[in-house]
């Protein structure tokens, strides 16, 4: 391993300070998971790091007008064990659930696992299906983007080298450009079995819709355990009753450079009546024209390309078979 | 055994104090003065020659105390435990990956590191020998001089080609199996020293001390009474460390500067550069009768030796001698070829290959099952070996089998009881399958013909009146040490609190043989009686003297001896160790020694064959397949294990227990993958191994007893059989859950989905 040269943050602005300073030379180091491996294998570029771990400004998660707000250093167990992403973002949850071992998942933080920009990052799909944002900022600028326009390449984002990722967030209740008119008839029994599930049920509209959201994140690796993903898949649901959806939100991860949306499969979830195993099927072979697989240790393009498919299959398939509720 | 106070009796590890809290000094925990860390220059290229070595920039480095290269080997430039033909460090030719070219010792790993860059090798690529089959060909590559066939094994008896003719129902298929890593927590590292009287001293986790201690007398030109090789704690081996690995290394870099060297291997030049278990190509051809009577087998194995020997031979020797399973066949036709390439190197592997063949026979005898409507159980049953029979190379069985006897335990298992049922899974789930799969096997426990085999064990009395015991086998996890405390402690009527046990040191303990073989209790411990039994003539004797009464009418009570019917007369032995110092200024020490009973017949240029004793096992795999991703859960395990007697109960269960999971990895997720020579996935993140999620929640052990008399308190050994059936168990179970046939292990759910997917298009 080479030597390095080590900067340790204490706060934002002396974040921003070495940033700026050192700029194209310097990695960012948040929780260390994998830099560290990448570290020990020498197979990171950059001849010094800074250490943003105390940051303590860049640490947490919380609701703000209708936003929740996830910060880059929030490890994976925080957003497993908080209310808040149980209640606004149960897929994301699950996709964090999946990530290494309680040890990787104690250490490792979500800004990590998004600046890192692994086609395979578990909670980088989830992110696509929760619709999140990204605010960027250096010395200088701020700027917020979709958390689909930050991905260029496996490793490579669209962050400058100035820039630390300071804010990942998404509304609680927000329009889709695919969304069909929101003024969808009565409750459905979706909604009064989640309302079961609330001690403080609330009338409110907005809430009443995310409580008709479902979805699902899958994966399947090499094993069980501390497992990295050959194929993953994200997805969000809008239902309106009647086997049909107001919005789809399909994402799948290691099939592409980068994380992929799977706009056929949406269009096709939200132009159908998703009544039949088959029609789900259907549905889900579409996403062959989704996927560019590659060849590599972990799976070959034929089964990743397969994966994709089934994986969708397959969860749509036990929501559907559960009356579309998500699985506990 | 119910008026036994240890043996049989659940007992914790006499070294889990230590190990659970941190507090025992593994040989990377180890830190002397002036000590000096090494580096190991490895092959740039799988097979090419050496044109030139340069290591004069290297030596000119600040802070390198010493850089060692082919020239600096001061005794055979070789070790191997077979044929020393792994160069220490290489002079002309590298012939894999991991191959040695040359070594640094310097003030810090760093300097050590950036030393290692500083020397200049020039090669000349060779064209690579890849693939074991086309290695057999005449114009391949040559790996050695002598050609790339390291062992030709052949066993005919009986007309096996008739046979096939004759065979009602003919089974032929090709098995492939993976290269299994062991996976130890500690990876191969150590200290080496010259200590105050000018001795070697190597400090170095493996699994023989006193061999250990015989090949680097060869290698570095010293007496071996002037090398002191301490083996233990050692931090798991499961075969990986019974061969040198870097203790010719260190050894010459400690004699070259005189200062302490250590080495401790990163996990990925620990993956690239060390044994792994063979993989095997495996061409079969089975046939039974119509009643299932196994009638022949004929069967080409093909070992992928990698560049050195190591214990590759003997390896292709027990797979030849297990390929037709624990059956009765009389017609049997058995082809072995280990084959070296540049595929790096592989030697002994738990199971020591039983596991390959076991993947085959068993996976036959399924087929077999379904295609002649016949039981699982009751087919194994009908060809299973018993005693007095020839087994398939042709020794007759007379010692305790316990083939039948697994079986009948396991059939009454709960899995295998409720099959049935258990076969069906969540309904809601159309795309789950379960099934539930069995898989017979044996090993047999011990060296076998035409190889020394003895146990040995020095055992001196202490102070207190308690005893200690010094047996050279290592205590790799497997529990031999707590075994042997057992053994000691009934047999000297002593309390195991007042039993110490020195374990893997060439100086205090006796020469026991490696720790292999399944052989660690049997021959460790049987020795370990024998020093006891004499260790109680001697304090009779002295009881006999200082109590005035003659040794008939003395008796061993609880740590003492008293006169038989006068329970208040007595010697305790601490008193009795007093009067030993006081009598003869010193205490009493014995020693004994065992020789492992063998077949009586031999078989022409297969050394290591026939074996005599064998433990047995049957393993129970209850699975759920995933159709839709190929994925395999294992939700429960069982095997019925026939080890003799249960010495003690918690070590059973964990040997059953981590033999499964082990079994499990090898079946489903375990291979090193080899391209061009190179290693495309050298460290646990690529690699794969079974994490807990992935292990069942529960595996039963079901031990069967069947004691073997020639045995330590009638025990054989089963730390092999444990692993070997499971593979097959697991891939029978996954026919049994959705009728697709695995082939080749190990089973990941790629090649799962890839066999059902070409099942359904066909």
């Amino acid at each position: 391993m080479k030597e390095l040269e080590y900067f340790v943050a204490s706060d934002l602005h002396d974040a921003f300070s070495v940033l700026t300073y050192k700029n194209e030379t310097i990695r960012v180091f948040a929780g260390g998971t994998d830099l560290v491996v990448r570290l020990k294998q020498d197979m990171v570029r950059e001849d010094s790091l800074l250490d943003i771990s105390r940051v303590k400004e860049l640490s947490g998660i919380y609701e703000s007008e209708g936003f929740i707000h996830v910060l880059p250093l929030t490890t994976h167990t925080e957003i497993v064990e908080s209310d808040l992403i149980k209640r606004y973002a149960p897929i994301l949850r699950d996709a964090c659930l999946t990530i290494g071992s309680p040890q990787i998942r104690n250490k490792g933080t979500i800004g990590g696992n998004v600046a890192n920009a692994s086609p395979a990052g578990d909670s980088i799909p989830a992110l696509f299906a929760h619709e999140a944002m990204l605010k960027l900022e250096s010395v200088s600028r701020k700027r917020v983007i979709s958390v689909e326009d930050f991905f260029v390449g496996p490793g490579k984002t669209t962050r400058k080298p100035d820039e630390l990722l300071t804010d990942i967030f998404f509304s609680k209740f927000k329009n889709n450009p695919l969304e069909k008119s929101a003024d969808y008839k009565g409750l459905n029994p979706l909604e009064k079995s989640a309302d079961l599930l609330f001690s403080n049920p609330r009338s409110l509209s907005g809430d009443s819709r995310r409580l008709n959201d479902t979805g699902f994140f899958k994966k399947v690796g090499q094993r069980k355990g501390t497992t990295i993903s050959v194929v993953n898949v994200a997805v969000n649901l809008r239902y309106m009753g009647d086997n049909r959806f107001s919005k789809a939100v399909v994402s799948f991860g290691a099939v592409a450079p980068t994380v992929v949306r799977g706009r056929l499969v949406e269009k096709a979830i939200i132009d159908s009546e998703v009544d039949s195993p088959e029609k789900i099927l259907y549905i889900s072979r579409l996403a062959f024209r989704e996927v560019s697989p590659i060849d590599d240790i972990r799976g070959t393009l034929e089964y990743r390309r397969d994966m994709s498919i089934n994986l969708l299959y397959e969860g749509l398939l036990e929501l559907f078979n559960n009356g579309w509720r998500r699985l506990q | 055994m119910n008026n036994m106070k240890y043996v049989g009796k659940e007992t914790p590890r006499i070294d889990a104090l230590p190990k659970a809290t941190g507090t025992i000094k593994y040989m990377s925990d180890l830190v002397f003065p002036e000590m000096l860390y090494a580096r190991i220059l490895r092959s740039k290229y799988p097979h090419a020659k050496i044109l030139k070595i340069d290591s004069s920039k290297a030596k000119a480095l600040p802070g390198v105390v010493a850089v060692v290269t082919h020239e600096d080997v001061p005794g055979v430039n070789g070790f191997g435990i077979v044929v020393p033909d792994m160069p220490v460090l290489c002079k002309d030719k590298v012939r894999y990956i991991g191959d040695t070219v040359a070594a640094v010792a310097a003030e810090s790993e760093e300097i050590a590191e950036r030393a290692l860059s500083l020397i200049d090798v020039e090669y000349e690529p060779l064209p690579l020998v890849e693939d074991p089959e086309k290695a057999l060909l005449e114009n391949s590559p040559k790996v050695h001089e002598n050609g790339n066939i390291h062992l030709h094994t052949e066993i005919k008896r009986g007309d096996p080609s008739e046979a096939l003719k004759k065979a009602d129902l003919l089974v032929e298929h090709t098995f492939y199996t993976g290269r299994q890593e062991h996976a130890f927590l500690e990876t191969e590292g150590g200290v080496a020293f010259i200590g105050a009287d000018g001795n070697l001293n190597v400090y170095a986790g493996s699994q023989y001390p006193q061999r250990d201690q015989l090949q680097l007398a060869r290698c570095l030109s010293i007496n071996p009474r002037k090398i002191r090789v301490v083996s233990y704690p050692v931090g798991g081996a499961f075969g990986g460390k019974d061969e040198l690995t870097i203790q010719p290394i260190i050894g010459l870099l400690a004699l070259k500067t005189k200062r302490p060297v250590k080495i401790t291997l990163s996990r990925e030049e620990s993956i690239i550069s060390y044994w792994k278990r063979h993989p095997y190509i495996l061409k079969y051809k089975v046939g039974f009768k119509k009643d299932g009577t196994l009638v022949v087998v004929d069967a080409t194995l093909i070992e992928d030796k990698g560049a050195y020997s190591s214990l590759g031979g003997p390896v292709l020797n027990l797979a030849v001698e297990h390929a037709c399973g624990p059956y009765r066949v009389d017609n049997v036709h058995i082809d072995g070829y280990a084959v070296f390439t540049n595929n790096g190197v592989a030697g002994a592997c738990r199971g020591f290959g039983a596991p390959q063949t076991s993947f085959a026979i068993e996976t036959i005898f399924d087929i077999a099952a379904e295609k002649l409507g016949i039981d699982p159980i009751a087919l194994r049953k009908k060809n299973a070996l018993r005693n007095g029979d020839l087994t398939p190379i042709g020794n007759k069985l007379t010692t305790s089998i316990g083939t039948i006897k697994v079986l009948e335990s396991i059939e009454k298992s709960a899995l295998w009881k409720n099959r049935n049922k258990l076969k069906l899974a969540d309904p809601k789930k159309q795309w789950l399958k379960r099934g539930v799969g069995i898989a017979l096997t044996y090993q047999g426990t011990g060296l076998g013909v035409g190889l020394p085999d003895y146990g040995g064990a020095i055992l001196s009395m202490d102070e207190d009146g308690g005893f200690t015991v010094g047996v050279g086998t290592v205590d790799y996890g497997q529990g031999i040490g707590t075994s042997y405390a057992q053994f000691v402690a009934e047999t000297m009527h002593c309390p195991i609190e007042k039993i110490k046990v020195i374990l893997g040191d060439s100086l205090l303990s006796a020469d026991s043989g490696p720790t292999s073989a399944s052989r660690g209790v049997y021959t460790g411990g049987k020795a370990s009686v024998i020093a006891a039994s004499k260790m109680k003539e001697e304090l009779l004797s002295k009881a006999s003297r200082v109590m005035s009464l003659p040794c008939e009418s003395l008796e061993f009570g609880n740590e003492c001896l008293l006169e038989k019917n006068k329970p208040n007369h007595y010697i305790s032995f601490k008193s009795l160790a007093d009067k030993f110092i006081e009598e003869e200024n010193k205490l009493p020490m014995t020693e004994g020694y065992f020789l492992v009973p063998t077949a009586e017949i031999k078989i022409e240029k297969a050394e290591g064959l026939p074996h005599h004793i064998f433990a047995f096992s049957a393993h129970l795999a209850y699975v759920e397949v995933n159709t839709l991703t190929g994925e395999v859960r294992v939700i429960e395990g069982a095997e019925a294990v026939d080890g003799g007697v249960v010495v003690n109960r918690q070590g059973y269960e964990a040997q059953v227990e981590g033999g499964f999971v082990m079994g499990m990895g090898y079946g489903l997720m375990e291979d090193l993958i080899i391209k061009n020579g190179i290693v495309k996935n050298p460290n646990f993140s690529t690699y794969i191994i079974p994490s807990i999620k992935d292990a069942p929640y529960n595996i039963e052990t079901i031990p069967v007893v069947n004691p073997e008399d020639t045995g330590p308190f009638c025990a054989k050994g089963i730390a092999e059989t444990v692993m070997v059936a499971t593979a097959p168990a697991i891939t029978n179970a996954i026919h049994d859950a959705v009728g697709v046939r695995l082939f080749k292990i190990p089973a990941t759910p790629e090649a799962v989905y890839m066999a059902m997917k070409r099942k359904a298009i066909d």
